[in-house]
């Protein structure tokens, strides 16, 4: 890192940069006590730094034995420097629910913070108990558009891949959070430039929807992508009712199987479950 | 280190610290649960007096009951918000001394160091041994918030005596402390110095009280 020197007498870097700040973050799952993510690496991208977190330390005693639980809360020191982006890799499974916060002495610090996670599951960012929609859909990118880190919180979800980006300022606290919905997952006997000149996305979110009788807003793309043309898209419930939920998924799994839900190209493979906060339910097609 | 509820806030100011090896610190205590969220929790040192190493004369008892010769001396020890700790006026003896942290670190700490005068850290001790104005509390596994010092001024300070910041020590990676490898709190510590200004003062001048 420019402007940083290595002081061995006092075990220690001396740097003369503005930016820098603590990123802590914890998970705040039922079980934060008892399994582990860590180790956890935080990579600033385009350099070498790999800073290896632990959680906290066992200070539970039970008589003779120790507890067997840490907290898994977690500080590391970031380079707030505008445009710097960190990956953090987790090397046990993420937890559902984290909440993260930046503090730095220049109120100008930020990052963009990255997470891969294992399995595409739908999560917010919230800020202030707001939630933070994704970015626009980018049909030339055939994803969500990218990070611009234009106000704490802006996010996206890369499908695929599955990494949640999140843009994070000094003083700001964000929770990221499972979401109710219905994910499910086409295959369909098209290319992706026949389902792009067809309208792409938006005809087919719009298909959807008249199929179901919801609106076109409570769906949402996750990814796109060859093979032959596979969409994954989720549905979320306007009311935020789980039963209001289940009901949607019900139906839609109805028209999956009397094969009536018209996407514009004929379906090869389904998959769809309805995942919430607690899980994933009982209420899954496999075709 | 105290023990308060609410939003708080816990200032040491004005006094004078001379010839320590666990330096001044500040220290709360903050409730487990959701209100831990609200609010950062502030522990201020302001305008204190922070001498590295007393001149002789004025060293520790000679019959050898309190010898800090032989040890590395600091003027700060980091600051931590916990989730609990003793009370602030102790109702009986503890084997545990005050600075050992027994419970998690809590969230949304913050400490500042404002108007601080630190003199004569000269980087070695008269018997060698390094001396340096921070440290971090050996304890302190968990969570050391950032902490920033304004208009600290430095009088006969060498430029290597800033700080030791000690790696975490490796007998923590046992099942019963933090797992597989030492807690990595002491390699996050992050210290901001801004608007400090420098002296060399003859170190036969002694006055404490010249600068308040």
């Amino acid at each position: 890192m420019t402007n940083c020197e290595r002081k061995e007498s006092q075990n220690a870097y001396i740097c003369k940069r503005e930016y820098l700040g603590i990123l802590t973050f914890e998970s705040t799952d039922e079980d934060q006590e008892d399994r582990s993510m860590q180790p956890i690496y935080v990579k600033l991208q385009g350099t070498n730094m790999n800073n290896k977190l632990n959680s906290m330390m066992d200070h539970m005693w039970d008589g003779f034995y120790t507890g067997q639980k840490r907290m898994s809360r977690f500080q590391s020191v970031l380079d707030g420097t505008k445009g710097n982006v960190y990956d953090l890799s987790y090397t046990g499974s993420p937890a559902k629910a984290q909440t993260f916060v930046f503090h730095s002495q220049n109120k100008a610090a930020s990052a963009t913070i990255r997470i891969a996670y294992p399995s595409a599951v739908s999560r917010n960012v919230a800020k202030d108990g707001a939630i933070i929609e994704y970015n626009m859909w980018d049909e030339k990118l055939r994803q969500y558009g990218p990070i611009l880190q234009t106000k704490c919180g802006e996010n996206r979800y890369m499908g695929v891949v599955n990494i949640l980006e999140f843009y994070i300022t000094s003083d700001c606290e964000l929770k990221v959070t499972p979401r109710d919905a219905i994910q499910t997952l086409v295959r369909m006997e098209w290319t992706l430039d026949a389902f792009f000149a067809d309208g792409g996305t938006t005809t087919f979110m719009d298909r959807v929807a008249a199929s179901l009788g919801i609106h076109a807003s409570t769906i949402k793309i996750v990814s796109v992508y060859e093979g032959s043309l596979i969409v994954n898209y989720e549905i979320q419930s306007p009311a935020n009712d789980l039963s209001d939920l289940y009901a949607i998924q019900e139906k839609q799994k109805q028209l999956y199987l009397t094969n009536q839900l018209n996407l514009g190209a004929p379906l090869l493979d389904i998959s769809t479950a309805t995942h919430t906060q607690k899980g994933v339910a009982t209420d899954s097609l496999n075709t | 280190m105290s023990l308060v509820k609410g939003p708080h806030t816990a200032i040491f100011s004005h006094m004078t610290i001379v010839d320590n090896f666990k330096g001044l610190s500040n220290g709360l205590a903050r409730s487990r649960g959701p209100a831990e969220y609200g609010g950062r929790w502030h522990m201020q040192l302001n305008k204190n007096f922070i001498v590295g190493e007393a001149p002789e004369l004025l060293d520790q008892p000679t019959d050898g009951s309190w010898n800090l010769k032989h040890q590395d001396k600091c003027g700060i020890y980091s600051m931590s918000v916990i989730h609990g700790a003793k009370p602030i006026h102790p109702t009986m003896a503890s084997p545990k001394p005050y600075d050992k942290y027994k419970s998690y670190a809590a969230w949304g700490g913050k400490a500042t160091l404002q108007g601080n005068t630190f003199k004569n850290f000269i980087g070695t001790t008269a018997a060698g041994k390094r001396m340096r104005i921070l440290c971090i509390n050996k304890h302190a596994s968990d969570f050391i918030p950032e902490h920033e010092l304004n208009q600290s001024h430095l009088v006969n300070v060498d430029e290597g005596a800033l700080a030791y910041l000690m790696d975490p020590p490796s007998g923590w990676a046992n099942v019963k402390d933090c797992g597989n490898f030492p807690c990595s709190t002491p390699k996050n510590y992050l210290a901001s110095w801004t608007e400090t200004s420098y002296d060399i003062q003859n170190t036969s001048n002694f006055n404490y009280g010249s600068t308040f």
